[in-house]
């Protein structure tokens, strides 16, 4: 399939050079090409689940190469690959439910949810030892139905699996795409009358949520960390006070200073890795120990999509991008240093900051506020653990 | 504050002839009815600068410089004259009287300035970057007025446009470069050591010297000590001074002396005088000095005037005519004079015959009569002029107890004191020396009547 | 997230933004110079690693990410090995979105050959439909072109004369570094201030002063004169600048020759604008030490994002790691190797124990052995360098060998495949290479290298055979020759090489800059004495109008020459005579330009008294009165020389003229000038008026004696 492989590559090539940026859209693209994937993939006839899966890897391999610090792609491919398995394997239950006792009115996703509950007690040790389970279990059901359904069903299945996929796949665009929406829907619990806002640097679920609630008549005030060298707080800023909040920038070194006034820190997270840690612009570490030093709730907003089953000591995560010195002193500056055989004088412009969950208070999700601690669970029925490595 | 100001008042000086003469000295030519030397004299005054030295070439123009100083501000301001030797040139004139010389900084003002432009500011400016010479630069200004473009082109011929051609760094606080356009034949030479220490240069040809300096008195002095061949300030000294401003010479020794003290005095003047430029960054002076240590600099400052000021130099006879036109013209502010509703000057006890028209733009001297059936138009008519009837005064100056009979035409002429035009004499662009006679029914075009 | 979405947004729109218009480029994958040998002429230029990705890759990657959609390389030098490369990486799609067109000619020698086949070429293919941006396949930048060239063609649109727009960008502020930093000459660009035109463009490190044309002030009031900017060999050109290359045919360089052309002439009125970059980077590879420089701000990541740990084109990834550390993820490091600040380890390095690399790039599959220390190097790929070995301050190229114990010393190149021998010291700024050194005649023509790669390979084969056979330069069990540098390029070899700039360069550097203060000082100087200013006298110089001026000129240098050299008055004449000729002077000036040579000799010769200037004056007329002599036989000659004198004591010496009358005296004693020419000149001069007479008055009473002594001669005449 030509075309899906020259769009892969566009992606590819996209990403590499830092074209798209931003979770939210790479997200987007990502979930988007490997719909096309599926949906091109010509399926064999024996077990094409793990064919799909294949296929979804190499691409999504790809793809995480291509940029590795954009977290969001790796996720999402994870994503996909987990609904696959989840079609599949209701699939299979399903047909075992026809097989065993033939017709019994007991649905598919019924089945599936059982069968999963039994594949997958939570508990990460489980997590861990399931991967053979849920590895042997697909294919012994599916293999089952292959030596015993005839031909007609066969096909009918295969079409059956692709639509699901294709489905559950659009299920995940609209997640993706709404997630704003969703998260913002829970500022009213969240922010309440005459409170102080801190936040830092630009997101744009932040922006929504803080809107949502300025729309629920709730009347606050944001401070806004200006999120130097790229002073993406001036940006939000600007935004906010188009929608009509009241609005403090403030530099990123005062944070400590206002903190006291605060009474909640609501931050965007570039992501949120399986411990609870929270990846997030340039200075949120800092934010975080204060708001923890003044008993300040830190609320780390972030879509599903931004949900890492990695864990931050993993070797293949990449947390950090250095970005050009420019954007903190022009070239030239310091030249003599920096010509000298041996410069004296290193620039160091990273783009993330990574916060221990030790700091973090709460982190909304699209499906709610969850503590920390409990966002393995919540990946876990994201993903499906033998994707972890891919 | 300590600025002592030297007014260069030249002697008669030559390009003015025949306006200039034995009786009247450049500094004494009238500009609309006053001495040129009042406007100056005004100005320093108005930025509250009243310790003065007016350096006059020639005794005897000293004499008569002396004498009307005397009669007109003696009161107001504390005066002395001082005489050289005619031909000395503004550095010699200045070696001449560096006796008197006692202040920190030396304001040096020509005494044929025509202007604005508050001495004071550039004063100040000196002050605040602790320069060794500031240079006060205007726009080139508009030589000649549209109305008598004749009389423009005439000068052109006479004189090539001189332009100076002016060097400034980015800040533009700083002179780097500064040639007199006249001396340049082909094409301007910079040199890279400077271009190198400050980056960027701008060169400016629409600027022109206008002969208003700030020194600090310990360089002028070493300057003139050392150059003994040096003539004029504008062509020797600045050019020197400027050119070798990142190898300076002209650090008098003492200062060498007392260095460390020296030192910390330098760096809080520094400091301050960066303050005070709100630059954020040291002069490039520094930096060069910071890193080709052993070398010394010193600064060399302007002060731009803006656009809107004037300031015109009473060096040439076109010049004249511009300045006399100006200061009742479009520059009335500086000619100090109230204006009547036609925007002229007519004085109470001029007599005016009947059918006689004096247009906007005119000025008429106190005890001048003027016949029946004229008409004076953009022209400075000095006191107790007696002009006759049918006489036609259009762009010209008439001095003083000057004659003219009737059916008279002038056109852009200068008429000096006590000269005579008998009748139908007929004049455009020409210039009549004080107490000459213009015999009757005479055509002349662009001549100078003097008496050989 | 949100943060960089925005970011995103703005990227992404302003590329699609420039997709509508059609965007071309013109890259010249060959600098036309043998800045790089030996290492060219092997591998063309744009395919060195530049930490470890072939020059040519950044520019391409650049380019595409600019929005420019079609590029033609011009390949000329090893044309083949690029379009080679070229071929494999558009297979391996690592510029998709750029169209890559490889344009070959062996026959161009210069940018403007290139240019002008590229043109020729337009008449069958119209391959260039609008205006292109002209780039060197050795450019490094990450400047969006998308704004720039909207600039170009608004203006274009405008005065259809704007038919170039360079790119400019602030040098480094230091006056050392500013210039020096990428080893080329320095430059002075002159730009009006408000239309941003360029007006004057000057290379040079030779002149003591930048010099603007007159006109060029009388034109516009303000023009602002750069030195700390650095030219970034980016133009935005539109067609007509293909024609003129095609009608100007002697255009090689494009600065030097089409800058200067366009600049120079009014007639065609064409004009070039400069486009000043602020925080985005650009810089060319222009030699070793741009080279070195340019690695430098890659690994400082001035380039994002293109730099080593990003897959910008078809290159693998590296980790960065503290302090601007790129390593491999398999490199085999030793637990005792130290890999220092800023540096790059390539895929499949081995570092053996104790081994030092310290702001170096080391390429793929290198094998370093123990206690190797690496500084400030650049060693590419496949390198064996056993045990013990030194590389300070070099570039050691793919395949090379360096045996246990040997030495690099800084601005060392070793070029492909060399081998250098067991504890061999390589001396400072050496180069090396497998190949001769190309003889005089064929260097002089300015290539990389011209024949197609196969050649060099198959001669490459033989020479290593024999030089096996019989040791080399490099010890004994070394390969290769060391070539010895040209003459006249020895400055260039510190300015040029990796190393940095020595302590005792920096120091002739300061040295320089002081000097040509006090050399264009010294103009002055004499100015003050002479009374004329400095800018009159060099004008005079290039003032083609007045031919004397020219000719007194030549006869004083001659003069002076005769004096230093202490020629023979003869040999003197006989040069003076051809002269004369060649410039059809009267006798009578020449012996006024020699008398003014001779006197300004006196009058330059250091001198503390006049008394002393006057023995010197006369000891110089002593000795030079035959040369003179020759000249002055007639009357008419000889008060020319008075004359001569007169107005020299009047304008250029006018400390001579207190001595006006005993060098005149002397002159007589010396029977250059006889009496009754001094006598007519009195004459003449006494009709003339005051100011003339200053010099009649002084030698009144010489001249009275004069009188007085013919007279009695008379006298004697009628007694006998």
């Amino acid at each position: 399939m030509p075309d899906v492989q020259s769009m892969v590559l566009e992606f590819v090539n996209k990403l590499r050079k830092r074209k798209i940026e931003g979770s939210q859209a790479t997200a987007r693209c990502t979930v988007e090409l490997l719909k096309s994937v599926v949906s091109h993939h010509r399926l064999p006839r024996a077990n094409q689940a793990s064919a799909l899966i294949d296929a979804v890897r190499g691409v999504g391999a790809q793809l995480v190469a291509a940029n590795p610090v954009e977290l969001a792609v790796g996720n999402v491919v994870r994503r996909v690959l987990h609904i696959i398995r989840e079609e599949d394997l209701s699939l299979a239950t399903a047909a075992v439910s026809e097989l065993d006792f033939n017709g019994e009115g007991m649905s598919a996703a019924v089945v599936a949810a059982a069968a999963r509950s039994t594949l997958r007690p939570p508990s990460l040790q489980t997590l861990l030892e399931g991967t053979t389970e849920s590895a042997t279990v697909p294919y012994t059901f599916s293999s089952g139905v292959d030596s015993e359904s005839k031909t007609a069903d066969k096909s009918s299945i295969t079409q059956k699996l692709k639509d699901d996929v294709r489905g559950g796949i659009d299920q995940l665009i609209k997640d993706i795409t709404d997630c704003h929406e969703q998260i913002a829907e829970q500022a009213i619990e969240h922010i309440h009358q005459n409170e102080v806002i801190l936040t830092l640097g630009n997101s744009r679920t932040v922006l929504e949520f803080l809107c949502a609630a300025k729309e629920k008549k709730r009347s606050f005030r944001v401070f806004v960390a200006e999120g130097a060298p790229r002073y993406q707080g001036h940006v939000l800023a600007k935004e906010l006070v188009a929608r009509g909040l009241q609005t403090t920038v403030i530099t990123d070194s005062a944070v400590f200073a206002m903190i006291s006034r605060v009474n909640m820190v609501i931050i965007g997270a570039h992501a949120v890795m399986a411990n609870g840690g929270v990846i997030g612009p340039v200075g949120v570490n800092m934010a975080a120990l204060a708001a923890k030093k003044h008993a300040v709730p830190f609320v780390v907003l972030a879509g599903s999509h931004k949900l890492c089953p990695l864990y931050p000591h993993n070797p293949e995560v990449l947390l950090n991008e250095l970005r050009s010195p420019c954007e903190l002193l022009d070239f030239g500056e310091f030249s003599d240093c920096l010509d000298s055989g041996s410069p004296l004088v290193q620039v160091v412009n990273p783009t993330f900051d990574y916060v221990p969950p030790s700091l973090v208070s709460l982190v909304i999700t699209d499906t709610g506020g969850h503590n920390p601690s409990y966002m393995y669970r919540l990946i876990a029925d994201y993903y499906s653990a033998d994707d972890l490595v891919m | 504050m300590d600025f002592q100001v030297v007014i260069l008042a030249g002697g008669f000086s030559s390009n003015l002839q025949p306006l200039v003469s034995k009786e009247v000295p450049k500094a004494l030519l009238p500009v609309a009815n006053r001495p040129v030397l009042s406007y100056v004299l005004d100005l320093l005054e108005s930025s509250n600068l009243k310790d003065l030295i007016v350096v006059v070439e020639g005794e005897d123009a000293a004499l008569k410089v002396g004498g009307w100083i005397s009669s007109a501000c003696v009161d107001r301001l504390h005066v002395e004259v001082a005489a050289v030797a005619e031909n000395v040139g503004t550095a010699g004139a200045l070696r001449a009287i560096a006796h008197h010389l006692t202040a920190k900084d030396i304001l040096i003002v020509s005494g044929d300035i025509v202007s604005d432009v508050s001495p004071g500011a550039v004063a100040a400016t000196h002050r605040r970057h602790d320069a060794s010479v500031t240079a006060m630069l205007c726009a080139e200004p508009v030589s000649g007025p549209s109305e008598s473009g004749v009389a423009s082109g005439k000068d052109k011929t006479k004189k090539p446009a001189c332009y100076d051609i002016i060097g400034l760094d980015s800040s533009k606080q700083f002179l780097l470069h500064i040639a007199t356009g006249v001396e340049i034949k082909k094409d301007t030479r910079i040199k890279k050591s400077i271009l190198r220490a400050a980056g960027k240069m701008e060169i400016r040809s629409d600027l022109m010297d206008s002969h208003i300096y700030a020194f600090k008195r310990s360089v002028l002095q070493k300057v003139l000590d050392q150059k003994p061949t040096f003539r004029s300030l504008k062509e020797d000294v600045l050019p020197y001074l400027v050119r070798t401003q990142l190898r300076s010479e002209v650090f008098p020794d003492e200062k060498t002396v007392e260095d460390n003290g020296k030192n910390n005095m330098q760096n809080n003047e520094l400091v301050l005088s960066q303050i005070l430029s709100n630059a954020s960054l040291p002069s490039f002076h520094q930096v060069y000095e910071s890193f080709l240590n052993s070398r010394k600099t010193h600064k060399c400052c302007v002060y731009i005037a803006d656009e809107s000021k004037y300031c015109v130099r009473l060096n040439s006879i076109q010049a004249y005519m511009d300045v006399n036109r100006d200061v009742i013209g479009d520059a009335n502010h500086l000619s100090g004079y109230s204006f009547s509703a036609h925007h002229n000057i007519v004085h109470p006890s001029a007599e005016l015959g009947s059918k006689t028209t004096v247009g906007p733009h005119c000025m008429l001297g106190e005890g001048s009569q003027v016949g029946d059936k004229c008409s004076v138009k953009r022209s400075v008519i000095g006191r107790h002029c007696r002009i006759g009837s049918n006489v036609k005064v259009v762009n010209s100056v008439v001095m003083d107890h000057a004659t003219i009979g009737d059916g008279c035409s002038i056109q852009g002429s200068v008429i000096c004191s006590n000269a005579q035009l008998q009748e139908r004499v007929s004049l455009r662009d020409c210039q009549v020396e004080a107490g000459y006679v213009v015999y009757a029914g005479g055509e002349h075009k662009g001549e100078t009547f003097a008496r050989k | 997230m949100g943060a960089q979405k925005k970011g995103g947004a703005r990227v992404s729109d302003d590329t699609e933004e420039q997709t509508r218009q059609r965007l071309q480029a013109i890259l010249l994958a060959d600098s036309f110079t043998t800045k790089f040998r030996p290492v060219t002429l092997e591998r063309p230029k744009v395919l060195l690693p530049l930490a470890n990705v072939p020059m040519i890759d950044y520019t391409l990657a650049w380019l595409e990410s600019a929005g420019i959609e079609e590029v033609f390389v011009f390949c000329c030098a090893h044309s083949t090995q690029i379009t080679d490369y070229l071929q494999t990486s558009s297979e391996q799609q690592s510029h998709p979105n750029l169209l890559v067109r490889t344009i070959e000619s062996h026959r161009s020698i210069s940018a403007g050959d290139a240019l002008r086949y590229i043109y020729e070429q337009q008449t069958e293919t119209s391959q260039i439909q609008g205006d292109f941006v002209l780039v060197s396949g050795d450019t490094v930048s990450n400047m969006p072109l998308a704004d720039l060239i909207r600039e170009h063609r608004e203006r274009k649109k405008k005065d259809e004369k704007a038919i170039m727009t360079m790119v400019i960008k602030k040098s480094k502020p230091s006056p050392m570094t500013r210039q020096s930093r990428l080893g080329t000459d320095e430059l002075f660009v002159a730009v009006d201030p408000v239309t941003k035109q360029l007006l004057h463009y000057e290379v040079d490190h030779v002149r003591g002063s930048v010099c603007l044309d007159k006109a060029l002030m009388e034109s516009n009031p303000s023009v602002m004169i750069c030195n700390d900017m650095q030219d970034c060999y980016i133009d935005v050109c539109s067609p007509e600048v293909l024609s003129l290359f095609e009608d100007n045919f002697d255009y090689q360089h494009l600065r030097r020759d089409f800058f200067k052309g366009v600049l120079g002439d009014d007639i065609m009125g064409y004009k070039i604008f400069t486009h000043e970059i602020g925080s985005s980077y650009a810089s060319r590879v222009d030699n070793f030490r741009s080279y070195d420089t340019v690695s430098k701000d890659i690994i400082q990541r001035w380039t994002y994002p293109y730099v080593p740990d990003v897959n910008f084109s078809g290159n693998r990834p590296l980790k960065v790691g503290r302090q601007g550390v790129y390593k491999a993820s398999d490199v085999v490091q030793s637990r005792s190797a130290d890999v220092g600040a800023c540096s790059v380890v390539g895929y499949g390095t081995k570092i053996g124990n104790g081994g030092r690399v310290l702001n170096s790039v080391i390429g793929n599959g290198c094998c370093i052995g123990a206690d190797v220390v690496i500084e400030g190097s650049y060693v590419w790929d496949n390198v064996v360098i056993e045990d013990g070995c030194e590389i300070r301050n070099a570039i050691v190229c793919d395949g090379v060998r360096i045996r246990a114990g040997a030495v690099l010393q800084p601005g060392v190149v070793l070029s492909f495949k060399v081998v250098v021998g067991r504890g061999f010291v390589v001396p400072a700024y050496s180069k090396v290479s497998l190949l001769q050194q190309p003889m005089k005649e064929d260097s002089d023509e300015e290539l990389e290298y011209a024949d197609s790669s196969s050649g060099t390979a198959d001669r490459l084969s033989g020479l290593s055979l024999e030089m096996e056979s019989k040791g080399s330069e490099l010890g004994p069990d070394g390969v290769g020759y060391i070539w010895e540098v040209c003459e006249g390029a020895h400055d260039e070899e510190w300015k040029h090489s990796v190393a940095p700039i020595p302590e005792d360069k920096l120091a002739e550097i300061i040295q320089a800059m002081e000097d040509d203060d006090t050399e264009d000082e010294i103009v002055p100087r004499k100015s003050e004495e002479l009374k004329s200013d400095v800018d009159s006298v060099n004008t005079d110089v290039n003032d083609p109008g007045d031919d004397y001026g020219y000719f007194e000129r030549e006869v004083e240098g001659t003069f002076l020459r005769a004096v230093e050299e202490g020629i023979k008055v003869e040999l003197g004449i006989l040069e003076i005579n051809s002269l004369r000729l060649s410039y059809n002077m009267e006798s009578a000036d020449c012996a006024g330009a020699i008398f003014y040579a001779m006197m300004k000799l006196a009058v330059d010769t250091p001198h503390s008294s006049l008394r002393e200037l006057s023995e010197n004056a006369s000891s110089i007329i002593a000795k030079w009165k035959g040369l003179l002599g020759n000249y002055v036989k007639h009357t008419d000659e000889q008060i020319e020389v008075i004359m001569k004198f007169e107005e020299m004591c009047q304008e250029t010496a006018r400390e001579l003229s207190p001595l006006f009358a005993q060098i005149l005296q002397v002159l007589y004693d010396k029977e250059v000038v006889q009496e009754d020419a001094i006598l007519r000149w009195a004459e003449e001069k006494a009709g003339a008026d005051e100011a003339d007479k200053v010099y009649l008055q002084q030698c009144e009473a010489f001249i009275q004696w004069l009188k007085e002594a013919s007279e009695e001669e008379d006298e004697e005449e009628e007694e006998d």
